[in-house]
């Protein structure tokens, strides 16, 4: 991993979803993300979540529209996880904010990216499904993700018949919908929605 | 409904396997009962979050990039702990040796706190001969010629006011030469005289002599009583004592 980039070679990272451009943005913002969100009543944890969904918000809004920044990439980012932040918080019932990383409102509500509670859902959906076991991760993308059939994924997975295949896809699908209910920050947001 | 049934249900709609009026009683049941209205909602999320292939492809990055971090933090700390902890080891492993089993041979001990003796203004008396020898002696001795020095301390009569020092001075000539024997026999004369001015200079030298010869058993009895004296020797003393015991 290279020690620096420019912003347009961060810019182009993020869209190219280049690992190591990620890892320099994730390792670079990292401290500041945690300091904010711990000095703002979030835990490590939380802090960690705010950075890659704001990564991910950052993304979203360079495969919205046509990107470029009015600012530096450090003002810009800054802003992505301080809206995302106040956004869990809010679900949190924690928006009380202390500040500490400067606000900067000089971007468009478009560029302040897309977040919203569908993403914090899809964010620990996926973070749900990294934790099931291997197979049911990979009968789970067959289906959903690579949309194949019952008949194909049963062959893939060498299981005897298509139903085999059915039944597995249901309970790794209920394992997934369990685990996803279970987490406090789930019922928080659907409750706030 | 139970939790399975209910799963299906959503799971065909979803997929568009209903009839229409399936589909009907579905959508119904779907806005009256509050559990399936949530199921719809968590399934349908389930399926924008891997049909969103290129933000899945992201979160996959982001997660692999989060655990490499967590790795390294975890290494990183293993690290720092592990070289503590064998630098924390090595360090009393180190003291442990010190304390407990290194000691000076003798040579070293005696090479640590042997230093010749200084020569004051000691020429005092009214023998203006022998205080022209003495001083010619000294001046040897200063010089480090050790022979024409013990011949010169040897010029001066038993009676005189620089027989202590000539003594003194011979012996620490012969301690010089590396002949400790002699050197121990010179300062015995001293060490027989508790008013010499010399007494507690012969002892400590004398006591060095006894060590390069290893003779620690009467090395540690010189120096204990030195130890418990009020000399200027005192603390050198009771270190060499710690060290030979």
């Amino acid at each position: 991993m290279r020690n620096g980039y420019t912003d347009s070679e961060i810019v182009k990272g993020i869209k190219i979803q280049d690992k190591n451009v990620l890892a320099y943005v994730y390792n670079k913002y990292r401290p500041m993300v945690i300091d904010y969100v711990t000095l703002n009543s979030g835990t490590v944890r939380e802090a960690e979540d705010v950075l890659h969904d704001s990564v991910i918000s950052v993304y979203r809004v360079m495969l919205k529209h046509e990107f470029s920044l009015t600012s530096t990439f450090e003002n810009y980012f800054l802003t992505i996880c301080k809206n995302t932040w106040k956004l869990i918080a809010r679900t949190k019932r924690k928006y009380e904010l202390n500040g500490s990383m400067e606000e900067h409102n000089e971007f468009s509500y478009e560029d302040q990216g897309l977040y919203n509670e569908s993403d914090i859902i899809r964010n620990l959906i996926f973070e749900k499904f990294m934790l099931l076991s291997k197979t049911c991760q990979e009968i789970l993308k067959l289906y959903y993700f690579e949309r194949r059939r019952m008949k194909e994924i049963a062959s893939i997975m060498n299981y005897k018949t298509d139903m085999v295949a059915v039944k597995k896809k249901f309970i790794c699908l209920e394992n997934l919908k369990v685990l996803v209910k279970g987490n406090p920050k789930y019922r928080k947001t659907i409750n706030y929605e | 409904m139970n939790n399975s049934k209910r799963t299906l249900l959503i799971e065909a709609f979803l997929d568009g396997k209903m009839s229409d009026a399936e589909k009907h009683d579905f959508e119904i049941a779907a806005t009256t009962d509050s559990s399936i209205k949530e199921d719809l909602y968590l399934q349908n999320e389930i399926r924008n979050t891997f049909e969103e292939i290129e933000i899945f492809n992201l979160r996959e990055k982001l997660y692999e990039i989060k655990n490499e971090n967590a790795v390294y933090t975890k290494r990183r700390k293993l690290t720092v702990f592990l070289t503590s902890a064998a630098a924390i080891f090595i360090v009393l492993i180190v003291s442990y040796y010190f304390l407990f089993y290194s000691h000076y041979s003798n040579k070293e001990l005696y090479n640590k706190y042997y230093t010749a003796a200084e020569t004051g203004n000691i020429s005092r008396g009214s023998d203006s001969t022998g205080l022209s020898v003495f001083n010619t002696a000294m001046l040897n001795y200063q010089n480090k010629k050790f022979n024409e020095a013990i011949s010169g301390f040897r010029m001066i009569p038993a009676g005189s006011g620089q027989h202590h020092a000539a003594v003194f001075y011979t012996a620490i000539s012969y301690m010089e030469k590396g002949e400790y024997d002699k050197a121990i026999s010179g300062f015995s004369e001293l060490e027989n005289n508790k008013t010499s001015l010399f007494y507690y200079d012969a002892l400590w030298y004398s006591g060095l002599c006894h060590i390069i010869l290893n003779n620690n058993n009467k090395a540690a009895e010189i120096f204990s009583s030195l130890a418990g004296s009020d000399s200027a020797y005192r603390g050198r003393a009771s270190e060499i004592v710690k060290e030979i015991d």
